[in-house]
């Protein structure tokens, strides 16, 4: 079941899961082009993307900005990714590291802790934002909703799934 | 969970690299077991017992409450 292949606690095909992250740091390269693409094409000016006000600037710059890192990111990904799948050694040392299951547990929780950090500032920053802008206090509180049903969502596939 | 296996190994002449290498961890997960640090998993302590050719309470001792 791909809920299994997903989320269990299965040994990782390290070949496999690097010439996947290689597939995705191309998948980073395209959309880092795209979005330095997309600033060259709308250079004109459009109603979404006035590139002739202050803003506009600001939104070109901070899309060449975002593309350049992107593509950077994707880079680095294929090259490292390679250098495993090139080096036996060192793909077998990752092996080790990637399957060890005290790393994966570090990992997971992590990313667990990260999340309780993450709601807690979300609600400090909805308490703090109802006295600044009523924009951002709106936009704090979708976020929150957002996160809450991804939350939900997990808790419902983890418990078919394990 | 207390468990023997620094003793174990050390009665055996065994480097934590090589139990490390033989059970499919890292030398630093083996470091926390012997510190009690951390609980290995059933796979793991099933794969150390064999290792020694021991069973798993032999070499991982449950504590009660």
């Amino acid at each position: 079941m791909w809920l299994n292949q997903l989320f269990g606690n299965n040994s990782i095909d390290i070949a496999k899961r690097c010439r996947t992250r290689m597939k995705v740091g191309a998948g980073f390269m395209v959309l880092g082009a795209a979005a330095i693409g997309m600033v060259f094409l709308l250079k004109g000016g459009t109603p979404a993307l006035d590139l002739n006000t202050d803003v506009g600037e600001f939104i070109s710059e901070y899309y060449t900005g975002l593309g350049v890192a992107l593509m950077a990111a994707g880079a680095a990904l294929i090259i490292k990714n390679r250098r495993y799948l090139k080096n036996p050694q060192l793909l077998k040392k990752r092996e080790v590291a990637e399957n060890d299951e005290r790393n994966r547990l570090i990992g997971l929780r992590c990313w667990a802790y990260t999340g309780y950090a993450m709601f807690l500032v979300l609600y400090i920053g909805i308490l703090i934002s109802g006295f600044i802008s009523i924009t951002v206090l709106v936009v704090l509180q979708a976020v929150i909703a957002i996160y809450a049903l991804i939350l939900l969502a997990f808790r419902i596939l983890l418990n078919r799934c394990m | 969970m207390k468990n023997r296996i620094q003793e174990l190994r050390k009665e055996l002449k065994i480097r934590q690299e090589d139990l490390a290498d033989a059970v499919g961890v890292t030398r630093q997960t083996i470091i926390s077991l012997e510190n009690g640090k951390y609980n290995a998993s059933l796979q793991l302590a099933y794969k150390i017992a064999r290792y020694f050719g021991k069973q798993i309470e032999d070499i991982f001792l449950f504590e009660e409450g």
